[in-house]
């Protein structure tokens, strides 16, 4: 499986969404992805990928895409 | 700070003060009597010194309704300023005692969303004053416990599902502190990381239920309440 296969993933398995609707998603864009939420899908993103995110890059986790960027800061490419 | 009263029986009436953490409104309780005062869940307050000092107390005991670290955030401010005994169930003490699970996160990520809205610089003074930390719990219950104190008899029962570390305690058959296992008209959180739904449904509500209803609830977030007047507890098939 790829990063980005791990990283949709993960999203899909915290919100409970499809695949496609990872595209454009945004913090508070859906019902799930709030502040609760959120700490779920840093704790299931810290899992998957072996890392512990700083605190400013959780609260900068804005977005889909956002993840990816802040991602690479940890190694892990897309 | 606010006052409510409780009526312990036909001639004892308890004075319950409580402060609010208003980032996400947890609430924490000061009970005083005699020289001595019970605090459930504390935040920092420096109305609560006051309180304190102007009823004479010289002993106090921190109660932790479970282990989030928006209902622990003020246990070492009070252990600088008194004698402190703090007490909680085994398994709130275990995971308070690893500095890892006393996790502001949450919090840290709700005062980033109002200064996004207002422009404001909560987030960026909560990290500059935030110092990780572990509590040492000196009094641990394994549950279900009873025990005494300060006059009164504290039944405690273990109700996970919001957290693993999550109890709730009736007090003289007169009240019931809940934590966040029940707040009124508002669904339980059980959508952590460390939360259970399931422990939640098959045993947090079922113990809720067999309470007595007329109890009243000091919950961990929002106003107390009569425990019949609570209508979540309906929308839950057990």
């Amino acid at each position: 499986m790829t990063n980005l296969e791990k990283y949709t993933n993960v999203f899909v398995e915290s919100f409970g969404i499809t695949a496609e609707q990872t595209t454009g998603l945004a913090y508070q864009g859906i019902e799930a992805w709030d502040s609760v939420g959120h700490m779920t899908l840093v704790a299931a993103i810290e899992d998957t990928f072996g890392i512990m995110m700083d605190t400013d890059d959780i609260i900068d986790l804005s977005s889909f895409e956002k993840g990816k960027e802040i991602l690479a800061k940890y190694n892990v490419e897309f | 700070m606010d006052l409510f009263e409780i009526k312990l029986n036909n001639e004892t009436r308890l004075d319950v003060y409580r402060s609010v953490y208003t980032p996400v409104n947890s609430n924490m309780f000061i009970i005083i009597r005699g020289e001595e005062a019970l605090i459930i869940d504390p935040n920092i307050n420096e109305e609560v010194i006051d309180l304190l000092h102007k009823h004479n107390v010289n002993e106090v005991y921190i109660l932790l309704s479970h282990e989030h670290y928006d209902h622990t955030s003020g246990v070492l401010w009070l252990q600088s300023l008194f004698d402190t005994k703090l007490i909680c169930n085994r398994i709130c003490a275990e995971i308070v005692a690893q500095q890892k699970y006393n996790n502001p996160m949450l919090v840290a990520l709700v005062l980033a969303d109002k200064d996004k809205q207002d422009g404001g610089n909560r987030y960026a003074e909560f990290k500059k004053s935030f110092k990780p930390y572990t509590l040492k719990a000196d009094k641990i219950y394994d549950t279900p416990c009873v025990f005494q104190l300060m006059g009164m008899t504290f039944k405690g029962s273990q109700t996970p599902g919001h957290s693993p570390g999550s109890w709730c305690l009736v007090v003289d058959d007169a009240f019931v502190i809940t934590g966040d296992t029940l707040i009124k008209d508002t669904p339980v959180v059980i959508r952590f990381i460390e939360s259970r739904e399931q422990d939640y449904r098959n045993i947090a509500i079922p113990y809720l239920k067999s309470l007595n209803p007329e109890l009243m609830v000091l919950p961990g977030h929002f106003d107390p309440f009569i425990l019949k007047d609570n209508n979540i507890l309906h929308t839950y098939n057990v």
